[in-house]
Parts: structure tokens; C-alpha cells; sequence
């Protein structure tokens, strides 16, 4: 039966193609290599081609992303582009808002966060066009 | 961070946060930090993506504690991606220090800009069947 809330694989639904989680990989390494960001932007769309359903898509990205960031945050150290300790005034918050969107992710509902986030990506291009 | 006007306490606490909630939820929050600081404080890019990265690393780790306790990742769906990730990861680096933050803050707004135009224009999945390829969709119109 389905259920709209379920956001999981179950043993009825086909095992995930290799070849786009292999993409997306591939994808989120390049932007996360790059940019330090955006990689989720292009994994979740390519997890989702692979056959996971949206919300797994989105965990899942995260799951992937989390040992490509290793290997950028080890390059970007090395150049001395930035230091750990230049992280620590922003940690707390970081805690807190991965505890409070860990808690929300069933919640809440996907396509309003996405044109919110569209619209304020939008505007911020246009803004570092214009730098 | 010479140059640039470092964010008070708060106000780091506040930007952090939110951008944590939104990466949690698997929505590329990172961005939203990066676009403070580079906006707003006058941040180097390299210097606000190396951030973004170190930062990433803690609230990653608590997300996923959160996603996995509720059954959204699946290891077989993970280790395919791993080493291709990688082997990307290392060569968007090198490219990133060949290009500099100049160049590569334009790269990045282009990118914004496609994506914004994507997430903005995103349509809901149809309560009912969809000629759509969407796994979500023909999950909900298979049953």
C-alpha cells in the first residue's frame, strides 16, 4: 500500500542503478572540488534518476558527499586557503541547524523549500554578477 | 580573512545555522553560507569555500545520524558513488586553484543562476499517475 510519507526503498522496488550513483558521485566531487558547495544541488536530481525515492535522494546525497568534502577540505588545508580554527565561531550554529534540519527532514514539506531556495539563488547570481 | 569583515558572534551563529538546516536537508545549504560571507563580509572565495568544507564535515555527520536512524541511506547506494566522487573532488580542486576566487566567483554565480532557475521552476509530484520518470512518482502510482 502505498504510503505519500514514505520516503524509503522497500524490497518491492528495483535496486538502484549503479551507473547514475556512480554520476552522481562524480558530479557532486566536481562542484564540491570547485566550489567547496553546490555538490547536493547536482547528486540529488542524478540519485533520484538512479531510482531513490526524493527524500532518500536528498540523505543519501549527504551520505555521498560527506567523504568527497574530506578530500577538498584536505586540498584546501594544504594550500592554506583557509585554517581549521577559522571554523570555530560558526560551529554552534552549525550543531544546532544540522540538529534542527535532521529532526525536520520527514516533516516538511520538499517543493516550497526548493522555490524559496530557487528564488534566493537567483538573487544571489545576479548580485555576484554585479560585484 | 584580511580584507574582509568578520561576522560578530551571533550573527555566525545565526548564518551557520541556518545554512546547517538547509544542508541537512540535503538542499545544498552550503551556498547560503558561502553567499553571506563573500556577499556581505567581503570574503575571499577560496577562503568561504574551504569554510563551507570544514564546516560541512560536523553537520554532515550529525544529519546523517538523523537519516540513517530513520532508514533514508542505504550503503549500496552510497559505495557506488565514493570513488568516482573522489577522483572528481581532486581534479575540481585543481581546477580551482587553477582559476582563483575571481574567476571562480563568476563560475559559481552561473551556476547559482541555473540552479536558482531550477529549484524555482520545480513542479510537485501529481497525486496520481505521471508520464513523469520520477522513482517517487510511479512509486505512488504503482500501488
Amino acid at each position: 500500500m502505498a504510503d505519500r510519507t514514505s520516503n524509503h526503498t522497500t524490497a518491492a522496488t528495483p535496486p538502484p542503478n549503479r551507473g547514475w550513483i556512480a554520476l552522481a558521485g562524480a558530479a557532486a566531487g566536481l562542484l564540491n572540488g570547485l566550489f567547496g558547495a553546490g555538490g547536493g544541488l547536482a547528486a540529488v536530481p542524478l540519485l533520484g534518476k538512479a531510482g531513490l525515492l526524493t527524500k532518500a535522494a536528498h540523505a543519501t546525497s549527504i551520505a555521498v558527499i560527506l567523504p568527497i568534502s574530506l578530500i577538498s577540505l584536505g586540498g584546501y588545508l594544504m594550500a592554506g586557503h583557509v585554517a581549521v580554527g577559522d571554523g570555530l565561531r560558526f560551529l554552534p550554529g552549525s550543531l544546532l541547524g544540522a540538529a534542527a534540519g535532521g529532526l525536520l527532514m520527514r516533516k516538511i514539506p520538499p517543493i516550497w523549500l526548493r522555490r524559496i531556495f530557487g528564488g534566493f539563488l537567483i538573487w544571489a547570481a545576479v548580485r555576484m554578477f554585479l560585484r | 580573512m584580511s580584507g574582509m569583515v568578520e561576522p560578530g558572534w551571533m550573527l555566525s551563529t545565526l548564518v551557520a545555522a541556518l545554512a546547517a538546516l538547509v544542508a541537512a536537508l540535503g538542499l545544498g545549504g552550503g551556498s547560503i553560507l558561502l553567499l553571506i560571507l563573500t556577499l556581505f563580509c567581503g570574503a575571499d572565495q577560496l577562503w568561504a569555500q574551504g569554510l563551507n568544507l570544514l564546516l560541512f564535515v560536523p553537520t554532515a555527520l550529525i544529519a546523517l545520524g538523523f537519516h540513517i536512524k530513520g532508514g533514508l541511506v542505504q550503503p549500496k547506494t552510497v559505495l557506488p558513488a565514493l570513488l568516482p566522487g573522489m577522483g572528481a573532488a581532486a581534479l575540481g580542486f585543481f581546477l580551482a586553484a587553477q582559476l582563483g576566487s575571481g574567476l571562480l566567483s563568476k563560475l559559481f554565480a552561473a551556476m547559482l543562476l541555473l540552479l536558482g532557475l531550477r529549484e524555482l521552476f520545480a513542479k510537485p509530484a501529481p497525486p496520481s499517475a505521471s508520464p513523469s520518470g520520477d522513482p517517487a512518482r510511479k512509486e505512488e502510482a504503482g500501488r
